[in-house]
């Protein structure tokens, strides 16, 4: 009979177990990375004389329910996903540098300058037209300048986003190699730490949008990730990385304190690398290209001819510069507007032959095959052009991450509708318990009176 | 399946902020009337309506040129008819002062009024248009004719042989004047020495000479209207092109509204669907929500 507290007693146990893993679920519904855990029971029992006699119930262990290859899959998404939304904000601030609802862009500011100059070429003596070509002129040079200096910003910008980026990441190694620990520890003393377990996710989800990695868990359950091949965190330690930056080559090294170095092609931090390395400096040779053409080409027709003042033949800019930056008008032109050439003939004030072709190049197909301000528009549209390739880019990978959420959420996510109807169901599981062990003091009680 | 709560409110989430960034982008093309501002919202369209804007922003600068070459060039047409007019009275005085009835005085009186004629003349070509002198040729900030006893007649030409022109299209020039040279180079002789020998005839009281001289002044007048009417043709033909322009720049003009602006019934009805769609999302969400468990312990 004694059995029978026995029984009773382990059910309350089991109850109040039971009760204390549902109540921490519905409590961290919410809470990210939190995976849901259910009790695993066994009854317990014996062999006695003559039959098999139950002892109650034995809890055997307590799950962690997670899918752990969704999370895998998912962290690759959010690597590309991290990718494509750094890239999007950086191409979002390129555009809006380079292209306008408002018109005035590059495009429109070298077609005027052409049109001023077909102007000149019919009304080659008038002072007004040259003084409305020297101010269409000089916004042309001033839109180069302020869309190089632009760029220039944002490259500054995506640097120092890519170093706090990096320290966000060690950060995150480091906290991911204190976890390992406890995890290691539990699983070495057969009680795994789901608390551990749960934070791991969410630290790995936090890093699968910064950088690209392959995870993988050793036999004593640590976690071990590698960048580009390179392992970054193991089971003792995790390295940190420092980003190395050369400023006029447009480089960027990442390297681990043992001095190794590695690539990372995902990623916020990857996506930043890129544009620092690639995108945004071939924008802006790009745009050099352009200032240079057109220094070029106007230099070569304009220099054939000659001002209203003199004879002497003049360049319309200054040779000396560099490309977008430094593109300026040549300074004489700038003190006295007669001297821009329109005349083929020194002292013929009403031939526009030279203004006539300067306005003709806008016909002829003198970069990369195409005219100058096909070109610019193309030029002024990429940063958009990507931005709306990657914008449909991230609407797939949101619909997949979304889809693999709702698959992990399955397996992992708290239902609170159903803890509550199981609280329900271990409150009166307690309460049977507390009815065996009643029953069986009652049973006691008789036996005694029957002694007294 | 399991369903969580926490799959429902994701799933409103991004159902939610879907709809809002559609709501976002019909307002937009609503409220600016433009479908593609920028590039990323149609980078094709935007790069093409860019290409046809440049190409519009071409030919409206050929039709300002061709404006500025219409002005000068009828003002230049006017110039000459005036100058064949006076030719015609030239012509006239010579065939009054070949005619035996006239006598020596008389034909002085005739001189005198053709050296009167002919300083008009030369004021008349001397026309500028604002700071330039339409019938001295490229050189045209210098008076083409000075009546200073210099050059054939006593008229010096200060003109070139090289005419004003515009650029009409793309490798197309027009001459908008001719040139005080061109007009002073008759096949009877330079025009002002021509009209110079008839008063001196007169003057000389020389019927012979005068009577010969009628061809002479019939060759300037022959000059003077063959280069008026090719000046007529480049006018007409710098009408036409502006004429085409115009009409080229209407059917251009669509192209670029048709990409780039926005299509208000389209829109319109983008918006009613966008609406419904947002409402119904929060009125089964707000529901959805209510259902729990915890209403009923």
């Amino acid at each position: 009979m004694k059995t029978l507290f026995e029984i009773s007693k382990s059910g309350l146990r089991s109850a109040e177990r039971s009760l204390s893993v549902t109540s921490n679920n519905v409590i961290n519904a919410d809470t990210p990375g939190y995976s849901r855990q259910r009790v695993d029971k066994e009854p317990v029992g014996m062999q006695m004389t003559g039959f098999h006699a139950g002892l109650g119930v034995n809890i055997t262990s307590i799950t962690r329910m997670r899918n752990e290859m969704t999370d895998v899959v998912l962290n690759e998404k959010r690597q590309d996903m991290g990718f494509l939304k750094e890239k999007e904000q950086i191409f979002d601030q390129l555009e809006a540098s380079m292209a306008s609802d408002s018109g005035g862009d590059l495009d429109m500011r070298i077609g005027k300058v052409f049109d001023m100059f077909s102007e000149l070429s019919a009304d080659p003596q008038d002072k007004s037209v040259r003084n409305s070509l020297m101010t269409e002129a000089e916004q042309l040079t001033s839109k180069f300048a302020d869309i190089s200096r632009n760029i220039d910003r944002t490259s500054d910008i995506v640097k120092d986003n890519t170093n706090s980026t990096i320290e966000n990441i060690n950060q995150l190694l480091t906290d991911l190699d204190s976890l390992n620990d406890a995890i290691t520890q539990g699983q070495a003393s057969g009680k795994p730490d789901h608390a551990s377990l749960d934070l791991q996710v969410e630290k790995l989800e936090e890093l699968a949008g910064l950088i690209d990695f392959e995870s993988q868990v050793t036999d004593k359950g640590a976690l071990e990730l590698r960048v580009g091949g390179v392992l970054v965190l193991d089971e003792d330690k995790a390295s940190s990385i420092r980003g190395e930056v050369d400023d006029v080559e447009k480089s960027f090294n990442l390297r681990l304190d043992s001095g190794k170095t590695i690539q990372s092609a995902g990623g916020k931090l990857g996506a930043d690398i890129d544009m620092y390395e690639n995108e945004i400096p071939g924008m802006k040779e790009r745009l050099d290209e352009v200032a240079n053409t057109l220094v070029e080409q106007f230099n070569a027709v304009h220099s054939q001819g000659y001002g209203l003042e003199d004879d002497t033949t003049r360049n319309f800019f200054d040779p000396s510069s560099t490309g977008a930056s430094d593109i300026r008008i040549n300074d004489d032109l700038k003190q006295d507007v007669g001297h821009i050439a329109a005349s083929s003939v020194a002292g013929e004030a009403g031939n526009g032959d030279i203004a006539g072709q300067v306005a003709d190049l806008r016909n002829e197909p003198m970069i990369g095959g195409r005219k100058v301000v096909d070109y610019a528009v193309n030029l002024i549209s990429t940063p958009g052009r990507n931005l709306s390739e990657i914008r449909s880019n991230i609407e797939v990978r949101d619909s997949e991450i979304s889809m693999l959420n709702a698959q992990q959420e399955r397996e992992a996510g708290v239902n609170v509708d159903e803890e509550l109807s199981m609280m329900i169901q271990y409150q009166n599981a307690y309460q049977g318990a507390a009815r065996v062990m009643s029953a069986a003091q009652e049973m006691y009680d008789t036996l005694i009176g029957i002694v007294r | 399946m399991r369903i969580t709560q926490k799959i429902l409110f994701g799933n409103f989430m991004r159902d939610i902020n879907r709809n809002r960034s559609e709501l976002a982008s019909v307002q937009s093309e609503l409220s600016s009337g433009k479908r593609v501002r920028v590039p990323s919202q149609g980078p094709t369209e935007f790069e093409r309506s860019r290409i046809i804007e440049e190409n519009l922003r071409k030919e409206e600068q050929y039709q300002s040129n061709i404006n500025g070459g219409l002005r000068q060039g009828r003002l230049a047409q006017e110039a000459l008819d005036e100058t064949t007019d006076r030719m015609i009275d030239i012509k006239r005085i010579l065939t009054q002062g070949a005619n035996d009835s006239a006598d020596a005085d008389v034909r002085t009186n005739m001189a005198d009024e053709i050296a009167g004629i002919r300083d008009s003349m030369i004021n008349t070509l001397n026309q500028s248009y604002g700071d330039r002198y339409l019938f001295a040729g490229t050189n045209s900030s210098e008076k083409p004719f000075e009546n200073d006893g210099g050059g054939p007649g006593g008229v010096t030409n200060n003109s070139n042989d090289t005419p004003p022109q515009v650029n009409a299209a793309d490798g197309v020039k027009l001459d908008i004047s001719v040139t005080g040279t061109e007009l002073r180079d008759t096949d009877s002789g330079d025009l002002f020495e021509v009209v110079g020998n008839i008063e001196q005839a007169l003057r000389d009281n020389d019927t012979d000479q005068l009577s010969a001289m009628i061809d002479d002044i019939d060759g300037l007048i022959e000059n003077t209207t063959t280069v008026t009417s090719r000046l007529g043709n480049n006018i007409n033909r710098m009408e036409y092109l502006f004429e085409q322009y115009e009409s080229t720049k209407i059917a251009q003009q669509s192209d670029v509204s048709e990409m780039v602006d926005t299509d208000y019934a389209q829109s319109f009805s983008e918006l009613q669907r966008v609406q419904v769609a947002f409402d119904s999302a929060m009125a089964v969400h707000s529901t959805m929500f209510g259902n729990s468990l915890l209403n009923y312990l």
